[in-house]
């Protein structure tokens, strides 16, 4: 008998858009993230069947619907062309969603209301190449409508001061980075949204940018980061949203996506470990794949599960705690076929199965 | 106030403005004052259109001497000023970084717009007293009496002048907004000003068909505006760039399609920044 692995359940039941699409939005978070819906004064950020559709039937973004809690550091993950940076562009009202609906703070995306308590970054920084970083934070501070004083707060923040009176032409890509990240902080705001920040970056650069980032979603503001850098997410994202062809098919912390870990087991003869390990009643699920077996079970018993199996004469060859990796789950996610939701979370619950 | 205040540093901080200003100032005093002035001294023209006298070249004749140049080659300096102004925005990307603040759509447009009408009267200004100082060091060279223009002269024309540039710097904002650039905007923008309008102006009093239709072209309108201050030949009536046959409109009728040109290039402006997503 084959059961399905209590982490492959977990991860269909995650990415079941047939569900999805059942309870709505409302049941969005539940189901995809395995939690209860939050309390509306948490959400920092909710959209709602939020959709773009351009000219000639290109779908950007379709019907996607997020949420972003109150001081939370989320990872926006997906492919190229996912809808990533379409979907931040509706969050700061550069692009008009054609369905559905975005709040941002409680306030309609892009509204000057909400934009006052939002800083961003999106795709490229792009700044005044005649004038100094400093004259284009001025700039910036000025139509933010906060105090010049501010610029050299933030410049300080950024590691910028001593290249402020550069131009913006002779920054490296690095400098632009944080030239881009310091003019979303001039507002001090609460919520964080940035774009792909390390894009470009030489490996220093990344590092530099990502203990930056860790530290400002810090405390109480909020951070929605896209990136498809895996690194960066886990080390810095308490939850992850995967998105693929506009649609979001995960969400939930690292350790959700990951699903429970498993263990993996090689022994010969493999018939009679089998039998053994299906008679265990802690043992809630096993795959056997080329003479392999994976079990869905605590990895804690691994000791335990080792000796019934010598005791019941099995030469144990291999026994490992698996784990699937963001990079995994991301892999399948984002990039499983076209066949649709229900046939993509089984290819991926096929998948993270067999370790 | 602190949208126009950055608006305002941005244009006074690129060189590009400061670039335009210097070529409009030398266009200026060259077809205003030092072609007409060789001409004058050397009678080395083989046009009688073009001959002139010395008494347009004085102080008293400033305002009628130099409003010739508005409607034509100041108009087109002003035109790839507004063009830049808000074409530039969308080359850098800087509309998205911009936007991304909290000004708004509309009131960055409106800053934008009074920065740029702000820097208009500088130009307006630099042009008139270089102008000004040529037809000083003229007079003086000339040994001639030297008379100021009237102050109500003055100030009409200046005003005059403001709104010529105004219109055209508005017409190269829109085609920026429109073709979301530079490049197109100004390639457009001096095209219609040199080939459609030029035609218009140089042949509206000779075809009946382009004399009907002129009433409601730029320059036709810009010219009837300063008619009532110019006197005798200025550059335009005496066949030199910006040539303009007429036929000349009532001044009134003439601010009032200016005054609607400023509002519709407005209003089309605004309405395509507010609706179209910034990519």
């Amino acid at each position: 008998m084959t059961r399905p692995a209590a982490g492959t359940e977990r991860l269909r039941s995650m990415t079941e858009p047939t569900t999805m699409e059942r309870q709505g939005a409302a049941g969005l978070t539940a189901v995809l993230d395995g939690h209860e819906r939050p309390d509306a004064a948490d959400l920092v950020i909710e959209t709602r069947g939020l959709s773009k559709r351009y000219g000639g039937g290109i779908v950007a973004v379709d019907d996607l619907t997020l949420q972003v809690r109150r001081g939370e550091v989320y990872g926006f993950l997906g492919p190229n062309g996912a809808g990533k940076t379409t979907t931040l562009r509706m969050l700061v009202g550069l692009v008009r969603p054609t369905a559905g609906s975005a709040r941002v703070l409680g306030q309609p995306a892009g509204s000057t209301e909400g934009l006052a308590r939002v800083g961003a970054m999106i795709e490229n920084p792009a700044f005044y190449p005649f004038l100094t970083g400093r004259g284009n934070l001025d700039v910036m501070a000025r139509h933010a409508g906060v105090s010049l004083e501010r610029v050299e707060v933030v410049l300080a923040q950024v590691g910028l001061s001593g290249r402020a009176d550069d131009r913006f032409s002779h920054y490296s890509m690095g400098m632009k980075q944080r030239l881009g990240l310091a003019a979303a902080l001039l507002k001090d705001p609460d919520v964080l949204i940035l774009d792909e920040p390390t894009s470009g970056l030489d490996p220093e650069g990344i590092a530099e940018m990502r203990d930056l980032m860790r530290e400002l979603g810090r405390g109480h503001r909020t951070v929605l980061l896209s990136s498809h850098i895996m690194g960066e997410v886990e080390q810095i994202c308490d939850r992850i949203g995967i998105i693929r062809q506009g649609r979001l098919v995960a969400q939930g912390t690292l350790d959700e996506l990951r699903g429970r870990p498993e263990l993996r087991v090689r022994g010969t003869p493999i018939a009679r470990a089998r039998s053994l390990v299906e008679a265990l009643p802690y043992v809630e699920g096993l795959q056997a794949r080329d003479g392999t077996l994976v079990l869905a079970t605590d990895p804690g018993r691994a000791a335990e599960i080792n000796r019934r199996l010598v005791l019941g004469g099995v030469e144990v060859l291999e026994l490992t705690p698996v784990h699937a990796t963001l990079e995994e789950v991301y892999f399948e996610l984002a990039h499983a076929g076209h066949a649709g939701h229900a046939g993509h979370a089984e290819h991926v619950a096929g998948a993270v199965s067999h370790g | 106030m602190d949208s126009f205040r950055a608006e305002l540093m941005l244009l006074r901080r690129r060189a590009a403005t400061w670039v335009l200003l210097a070529i409009a100032i030398l266009m200026g005093i060259f077809f205003s004052y030092v072609l007409p002035y060789t001409v004058y001294r050397g009678g080395s023209t083989t046009s009688s259109n073009f001959a002139t006298g010395l008494s347009p070249l004085l102080p008293d004749r400033l305002v009628s001497t130099l409003l010739g140049g508005f409607p034509f080659y100041f108009g087109m300096l002003t035109l790839i000023l507004g063009a830049l102004a808000f074409g530039s925005e969308y080359g850098w990307g800087t509309l998205k970084t911009t936007l991304m603040q909290r000004s708004g759509r509309t009131r960055l447009l409106l800053a934008k717009l009074a920065a740029l009408g702000v820097m208009l009267v500088v130009f307006v200004a630099a042009i008139f007293v270089v102008g000004a100082a040529s037809s000083v060091a003229i007079g003086l060279g000339e040994g001639a009496a030297l008379h100021a223009p009237s102050l109500g002269d003055l100030a009409r024309g200046l005003a005059s002048g403001w709104l010529i540039l105004a219109v055209w710097a508005l017409f190269g904002a829109l085609l920026a907004i429109l073709s979301r650039g530079t490049a197109l905007a100004i390639g457009v923008g001096i095209l219609y000003g040199l080939v459609i309008e030029g035609v218009v102006a140089g042949f509206g009093e000779s075809i009946r068909l382009l004399r009907d239709v002129s009433q409601v072209f730029l320059r036709t309108n810009a010219y009837s505006l300063i008619a009532p201050l110019q006197t005798g030949s200025g550059s335009a009536a005496a066949g030199g760039p910006g040539a303009f046959s007429g036929p000349y409109l009532d001044a009134s009728h003439a601010l009032l399609v200016i005054l609607a040109y400023l509002l519709v290039f407005g209003g089309l402006s605004a309405l395509l920044l507010a609706r179209r997503d910034v990519t």
